[in-house]
């Protein structure tokens, strides 16, 4: 396995995972702009603007774009988070020049006329209409819009139909100029590209960015749940129940990620090892599969359980949740030996993480941008290795338990409002219909 | 049948060189257990894949899933093994293991670093003979079934739809029912009803493992000898599967189900994976729904914007299956709009040649799509694996690209002109349930 290092290149950090086996180049334009940016009401802006840049620029327009990229056998995508917006590429090797003069066209003379302003926002409207009826993607949006309170974090870096709506071309015009420059730009290829041909290939893309200058926004994540609280999501005719039980979690930034992610990967990570795997579908059949997950993003974040048993069984397998949940941080709830085995697991499945030249630059990336060091990859295993039983079941005692907590459940509402709240001591039970966002 | 007495062999039958330095090679032991090795030493990791020819295909009314539900019980109990080592012994080694059943196949994998080799050749082997089962056992992995399909069926539109479409498009042919099974018929299932499917389907002369990564041939040939060559061959019933006859005239369902606007799904009966029409409807495919300049995108999504989303594919399998589109429509647009576009455009490519520019476009976007999947080892070997079950021949992999980009556009035309007709069609229209039928 070869790591790769970063490249300061002017204003940009550059990366190149270099391997020839497949004639396809993957390349990652980001800025170190997210949702984050999203002024209070207009949330959905940095995204809506970056897949309106897709959309036209001063010298060709949507469609012949659309035409140039599938006839080189390339896609683009725009990917937002919270702390950065991606344009990931993908193209024939043989092709790759092209692409990456289009897509700096495209991310530099935008052309953002009314009418693609307008379609985009319908089609937005449309995919929002859409998530309403997959309910693995509503329980999750719903999740983190439950769980994250007031937070920036609980939008969806897409926003909603009412925010949208309020979004005019000025704002965009507005925060085209302020944030899509090259002052921190990262981009990154991989796969059949000679080192040579990548540092041409940046200079000259770089050079058609103007400066600017880049203010980062910080806003801790300070969350307070009081006892159970009980949120329904309610959709009709549900014979499953998706649900969710959360609670505050750390920022991605903290050590403290380390012992829990070994603790979290014990309880209910992806191993069928996992309690809680074990706990839900191996023992009772209750699902088809149960798993929990640090959420960690850079400003703070939640851990979360998840499963989806059938209406009958839902309330059981809350409760044995909740269970699970206080006993966890004893030696009878996750043993010794089970903590070693996950760390174990984790150790020596990381080269999967980072087994193709795509999957490394997607990785680089990611910790670059949310403000890990450059050599976090490289060190990730001895990290982890360093992490004693004990000290995962500490941190894990210290952050969760099974009080204050926040359960978001998909469902028929009125398979569950009546009796819900006494079942599992809930200090508040609120319906909500599935269809508000 | 061979006898356990001689000694087992390994057979080389043939290769494929493709790319810098890379080899798929393809042997056979005494019992007729296939193997197939990709040496890849650019990650120190290997992705290893049991692949047994037997799928919904081989049910019948009335145990409908239990393909399915038996891939669930391969990872219990066998005679050396308690419950739940299979799966520990495993994740001990850092390995991700899942596995899979469709119409045709059901296959098993293991991805694991590439130290853990030797560990399994035995714990496959161990499992291709001597599993057992109890009635509990079965009985909860049942009930994680019916969750399964609630989950993937009955909660999910799309999931509705499928089964819908594939109900009535196929009258007499297995594919008619689902892969996961009717529920009433998953709650139904036995352990006798298991072992016996087991026993008839699960030998070394209906599997083909599949290597690929940083192993070494003669050392992983040679421990997958040890474990297997022992195990007798078996004599798999031949298939007596009813051919689905001519379709005569167009079908239709009509759903009210939970969801928030219309959604359209149509199958035109098409052709099997062997047929040499395959490549003609991937390139039809690809010129009506592959990528944002593709016909049906823009007349459907980005300017005609009546649609949220839109599919078109034919997942080729053993016998002739389905050329599938499916479309979403935007609140208040009615499934009919999207089916008479598709229809008109099916017509188009049927009354005028596809120009080379479209079809060049189409090409790459399949050579693209190509080298997207087949990346990590575990695609990798999967890739090979589908190919060489359901096709025939693995080496399809890497020479269908060739076959792909000769396909003309008369070929296109012809091809359309022949499925895509009204009568060969079964539309699913699902609508809104009503207010007060909620």
């Amino acid at each position: 396995m070869k790591f790769v290092n970063w490249e300061q290149m002017g204003d940009v950090s550059a990366i190149l995972v270099e391997k020839h086996d497949r004639p396809l180049i993957f390349f990652s334009l980001a800025f170190p702009v997210g949702a984050y940016a999203d002024p209070s009401g207009k949330e959905g802006l940095t995204h809506f603007l970056a897949t309106l840049c897709l959309r036209g620029t001063r010298s060709h327009s949507r469609s012949t774009i659309e035409e140039k990229l599938d006839h080189l056998g390339a896609r683009l995508v725009v990917e937002t988070g919270f702390h950065s917006t991606i344009v990931k590429g993908q193209v024939l090797a043989r092709n790759f020049d092209e692409v990456l003069n289009l897509t700096t066209e495209i991310l530099t003379e935008p052309a953002l006329t009314d009418e693609e302003f307008d379609k985009l926002r319908k089609e937005e409207n449309a995919y929002f209409h859409l998530t309403l009826e997959r309910d693995m993607e509503l329980a999750r949006t719903r999740y983190y819009k439950y769980i994250y309170g007031n937070h920036p974090y609980h939008f969806d870096p897409r926003g909603t139909p009412e925010s949208l709506a309020r979004i005019t071309r000025d704002d965009l015009l507005e925060h085209f100029r302020l944030h899509f420059h090259r002052k921190d730009l990262v981009f990154g290829a991989s796969g059949g590209i000679h080192t040579d041909r990548f540092h041409g290939a940046v200079s000259e893309m770089a050079a058609r960015f103007p400066v600017g200058t880049r203010k980062q926004i910080t806003d801790p994540l300070n969350l307070s749940i009081q006892g159970r609280e009980v949120i329904l999501i309610d959709k009709p005719d549900r014979t499953q129940v998706q649900f969710y039980i959360g609670q505050p979690g750390v920022s991605a930034l903290s050590d403290e990620t380390f012992p829990l992610e070994i603790f979290g990967t014990a309880f209910a990570g992806k191993m069928f090892q996992a309690k809680y795997m074990q706990e839900i579908r191996v023992k009772r059949g209750w699902a088809y599969g149960a798993y929990g997950q640090l959420d960690a993003r850079r400003d703070g974040g939640s851990f979360y359980l998840f499963t989806f048993p059938k209406v009958d069984d839902a309330i059981p397998a809350i409760q044995l949740s909740l269970e699970l949940l206080k006993k966890a941080p004893t030696e009878e709830g996750i043993a010794d030996s089970e903590l070693d085995f996950a760390k174990n697991y984790l150790v020596r499945s990381f080269p999967f993480q980072v087994q193709v030249p795509e999957a490394m630059l997607s990785e680089k990336i990611y910790h670059r941008l949310i403000g890990h060091p450059d050599n976090y990859l490289e060190t990730y295993r001895d990290r982890l290795s360093s992490v004693s039983p004990a000290d995962a079941r500490s941190v894990f005692q210290r952050n969760f338990g099974a009080e204050n907590v926040r359960i978001i459940m998909l469902c028929s509402a009125k398979d569950f409002e009546k009796d819900i709240g006494e079942a599992l001591g809930a200090s508040s039970v609120k319906v909500v219909p599935h269809d508000q966002f | 049948m061979s006898s356990s007495q001689e000694p087992s062999q390994v057979f080389e039958e043939n290769h494929f060189e493709f790319g810098e330095g890379l080899v798929a090679r393809k042997f056979r032991l005494t019992n007729g257990l296939k193997i197939i090795v990709l040496e890849d030493h650019s990650s120190p990791l290997f992705a290893y894949q049991t692949w047994y020819g037997v799928g919904s295909r081989n049910e019948r009314e009335g145990i409908t899933g239990i393909a399915h539900l038996f891939e669930h019980l391969m990872f219990k109990e066998t005679r050396t093994r308690k419950e739940g080592d299979f799966d520990r012994m495993m994740e001990e080694q850092g390995g991700e293991i899942n596995a899979a059943t469709f119409v045709d196949w059901t296959f098993y994998r293991e991805t694991l670093p590439s130290a853990a080799f030797s560990m399994v050749p035995p714990l496959e082997a161990d499992r291709m003979q001597n599993v057992v089962l109890s009635d509990e056992q079965v009985s909860s992995e049942r009930e994680v079934v019916a969750n399964e399909r609630r989950f993937r069926v009955e909660n999910s539109p799309d999931g509705t739809m499928q089964e819908s479409l594939y109900s009535t498009a196929f009258r007499q042919h297995p594919y008619r029912w689902p892969v996961i099974g009717w529920m009433k018929d998953i709650q139904a299932m036995s352990r006798e009803d298991c072992l016996k499917f087991y026993q008839t389907y699960y030998a070394p002369n209906n599997a083909t493992i599949v290597l690929v990564g940083d192993v070494e041939t003669s050392k992983v040939l040679r421990e997958i000898n040890e474990a297997y060559g022992a195990i007798p061959s078996s004599e798999i019933p031949s298939e007596e599967i009813p051919v689905e006859p001519e379709q005569e005239a167009e079908r239709r369902v009509f759903l009210e189900l939970s969801i928030p606007s219309e959604k359209l799904l149509m199958g035109y009966r098409s052709i099997g994976a062997t047929h040499p029409h395959l490549f003609a409807l991937e390139v039809a495919n690809t010129v009506l729904t592959g990528g944002r300049s593709s016909r049906l995108y823009r007349k459907l999504i980005s300017d005609g914007q009546i649609c949220s989303d839109l599919a078109g594919y034919s997942y080729p399998t053993k016998d002739p299956g389905l050329q599938i589109f499916e479309a979403t429509m935007r609140a208040g647009e009615k499934a009919t709009k999207a089916e008479e576009i598709i229809a008109e455009e099916l017509k188009r490519i049927g009354e005028e040649l596809v120009g080379e520019e479209e079809l060049a476009k189409a090409k790459n976007q399949i050579e693209m799509k190509f080298w997207e999947n087949f990346s990590t080892v575990d695609e990798k070997a999967e890739a090979l694996g589908y190919h060489e079950v359901t096709i025939g021949d693995y080496r399809r992999v890497f020479t269908d690209m060739e076959k792909l980009r000769g396909v003309t556009a008369a070929d296109v035309q012809n091809t359309v002109k022949q499925y895509c007709t009204p009568k060969n069609r079964t539309v699913v229209t699902a609508r809104p349930q009503k207010e007060e039928s909620k």
